[in-house]
């Protein structure tokens, strides 16, 4: 009887098994998370006023009759750093409690697709969506500064001009403005700027994972935003008053300030790429913790 | 321990341990910050109050440049209004939001140079003809106050921005004003540290040559015209290659120093010559050549030659009198070789006046008033 029972097929129900990770499932959540950012409304509005800033930067240099291209630069780069994380903050944390509340995320985990998996689906999607935002304003930006390009030139020559400088001088002069203007390490601070909006999106992503509203999630990674853009300044403050070791305290904060290159890049400083890639490699350590520690949470989050 | 507390536990050793693990990173991502003078000066108090709530926002945010830039277009109306009105309120409101600004983008080299044209320049003359204040002593006092700022921001920023050449040559410029700082030692010094740094501007090698050339007269010190010749003659011979070059202020400078180095002995027959065959070495124009004897074959050149000579003799003079003998000598020397117009004439006798040259030593006379017609007979 018990060799009957052995011998017998093994019937396991479907709940049981384990299924392998899958790129395809995370590949279907980041089109469908993509998909469904874009159609919402909050990013159809940060996004054309972030346009109708950037193309009406042109403006702002009416009001400065010094640093025209630096005004045009520093608002362009100040919109998609604002317009990204506001999208960062909002879009990611609007998710889990999204789906929670519609029951959908129970037909997604159901399917089944692991609670991993969906967790980098929907961050992923949201770093794309960050991408895309951040290329469409930088071309926009891009195509301001080089509307503008002629006029600074014409400008300058008819400075040139009045000072009788020689042909060699004025070509000189020209190529400043176009260096400023096609200034390559501006790659070097957009990049940098959507690797600290990608940082954001993962706090707001950890804090989604344990909070039960949006506006709890909303509220709590400004103020860890806030704190991160801050903690620079204390840590300068405290090893000050009581040396470096207090610093490893506050060494649990990810240091958001450590992002922000582009107004020293705006300025004509140069950051080597050794330096750069430091600051990415420090933000996707950051970036894997937080994904880890919401896998942590959520996995054995009661839904 | 129930399973919620062990979950907030493994998070608190998580991100406890992620800290740990990348602070040595941080700590490097910091001094390379440091090491190339990113970021500004960090929130303080009162850069908060210079600020205001809105911008004090927009900063923490990490928006330092637009906030930068805000401040600035708020300074620059404050300026406006306050030229238009004259009054000093406005004005008052421009040092706080210069430094608020300066703290913001410390390495931002058009900030620094113009607060201090605004405080050198524009305060510097309302305190020295400010109508409300009676003794002339405390308007000067007061401007002077202003030009010292002035010169404290520039400073400030040549440490901040070591590398650009922008604020040295703002620096030199007020060294070398002669209502400001009227120091062209100092300013030959500023032009030729300047030389080596990026945004050099294309003349700057050339200004320390002008430089030099007024400390030699301002302090009549016969060692510094021979420095000055060495730094004329060096772009002369070795500036031929650059095709930009102006040569004409290299000429007369050069020139006039090569006549004082040989009346004051610092030039010897024998370099004298050896330069005028480099000279033709190097296949100068004849007519533009300085180390040669012959007498300038134009008219130009004689004008050219008087002019360099009559505007040593009408430049404030210093405590040399045998300099001045030496100058006085050679207009006189040169004045036959060139005509002058009436208007000419009576505009040198008019500067000869202002610089309350000795009437014996005088060389231009004035032109006569014209005679106004009798008053009526009543």
């Amino acid at each position: 009887m018990a060799d009957e029972l052995n011998n017998q097929p093994q019937v396991t129900s479907l709940a049981a098994v384990r299924v392998g990770f899958s790129w395809a499932r995370v590949q279907a959540i980041i089109s469908n998370t993509l998909t469904e950012s874009m159609r919402q409304k909050i990013y159809m509005v940060l996004v054309l006023v972030g346009v109708a800033l950037i193309g009406g930067s042109n403006f702002i240099t009416a009001f400065e009759f010094q640093g025209k291209i630096k005004a045009v630069k520093d608002l362009g780069l100040g919109v998609i750093s604002a317009v990204g994380t506001l999208l960062a903050i909002i879009v990611t944390a609007q998710y889990l409690p999204t789906e929670l509340e519609r029951k959908t995320l129970y037909t997604i985990l159901s399917k089944p697709a692991h609670r991993f998996e969906f967790l980098l689906g929907k961050y992923l999607g949201i770093l794309t969506l960050l991408a895309v935002t951040v290329v469409v304003l930088s071309v926009i930006m891009g195509g301001v500064l080089l509307s503008r390009e002629r006029g600074l030139v014409e400008e300058e020559m008819a400075l040139s001009q009045q000072f009788n400088e020689t042909q060699e001088q004025r070509e000189k002069r020209a190529e400043t403005i176009r260096g400023q203007i096609r200034d390559p390490e501006m790659i070097k601070a957009l990049a940098l700027t959507l690797a600290k909006l990608a940082l954001i999106a993962a706090i707001a992503l950890f804090v989604s994972t344990f909070s039960t509203s949006m506006i709890f999630t909303v509220v709590l990674t400004v103020m860890i935003f806030l704190c991160g853009m801050l903690v620079g300044n204390a840590k300068d403050y405290f090893s000050e008053q009581w040396g470096r070791w207090v610093n490893f305290g506050l060494a649990f904060i990810p240091d958001l300030n450590t992002f922000n290159v582009a107004d020293d890049i705006l300025m004509g400083r140069k950051l080597e790429l050794m330096k750069s890639l430091k600051i990415f490699g420090y933000g996707l350590f950051w970036i894997a913790v937080l994904l880890f520690g919401a896998h942590l949470i959520f996995e054995e989050k009661e839904i | 321990m129930q399973s919620r507390d062990k979950r907030i536990a493994k998070i608190a050793v998580l991100f406890v341990a992620a800290g740990l693990v990348i602070s040595p990173l941080e700590i490097s991502i910091q001094s390379d910050r440091k090491e190339l003078r990113f970021g500004g000066r960090g929130m303080s108090l009162k850069l908060r109050e210079q600020m205001g709530q809105g911008l004090a926002i927009a900063f923490l945010g990490g928006f330092r440049g637009i906030t930068a830039d805000l401040l600035w277009i708020k300074l620059h109306h404050e300026w406006e209004a306050g030229s238009e009105k004259n009054t000093k309120d406005r004005w008052a409101r421009i040092p706080p939001l210069a430094e608020a600004v300066i703290a913001l983008q410390p390495q931002y080299p058009p900030f620094y140079d113009l607060v201090a044209w605004h405080y050198a320049y524009n305060f510097y003359h309302r305190e020295l003809y400010n109508p409300d204040e009676p003794d002339p002593r405390v308007r000067l006092h007061n401007a002077r106050h202003w030009m010292f700022r002035g010169e404290t921001v520039l400073l400030e920023g040549t440490r901040n921005i070591p590398y650009d050449a922008t604020l040295f040559a703002a620096l030199a410029r007020l060294y070398d004003d002669r209502g400001k700082f009227n120091d062209p030692e100092r300013a030959a010094n500023y032009w030729e540290l300047s030389l080596d740094k990026e945004n050099c501007p294309a003349y700057a090698h050339r200004m320390v040559g002008h430089a030099m050339h007024r400390a030699a007269f301002q302090k009549g010190d016969p060692q510094k015209f021979r420095e000055t010749f060495d730094w004329w003659k060096k772009i002369w011979f070795e500036g031929r290659a650059n095709p930009s070059e102006i040569w004409s202020p290299v000429r007369r400078g050069l020139r006039t120093m090569r006549e004082f180095c040989l009346h004051f002995g610092l030039l010897g027959a024998e370099e004298d010559a050896a330069l005028a065959q480099r000279e033709a070495e190097l296949n100068v124009p004849l007519n533009e050549r300085v180390f040669t004897h012959a007498a300038p074959a134009s008219p130009s050149g004689w004008r050219e030659r008087f002019d360099v000579w009559n505007t040593e003799w009408l430049a404030p003079r210093g405590e040399t009198p045998q300099l001045w003998e030496f100058v006085r000598k050679k207009v006189v020397e040169l004045r036959p070789h060139v005509t002058l117009t009436e208007d000419e004439e009576d505009w040198y006798a008019q500067a000869e006046e202002r610089l309350e040259v000795p009437p014996h030593d005088r060389l231009y006379k004035r032109k006569p008033a014209p005679q106004s017609d009798p008053p009526p007979a009543s």
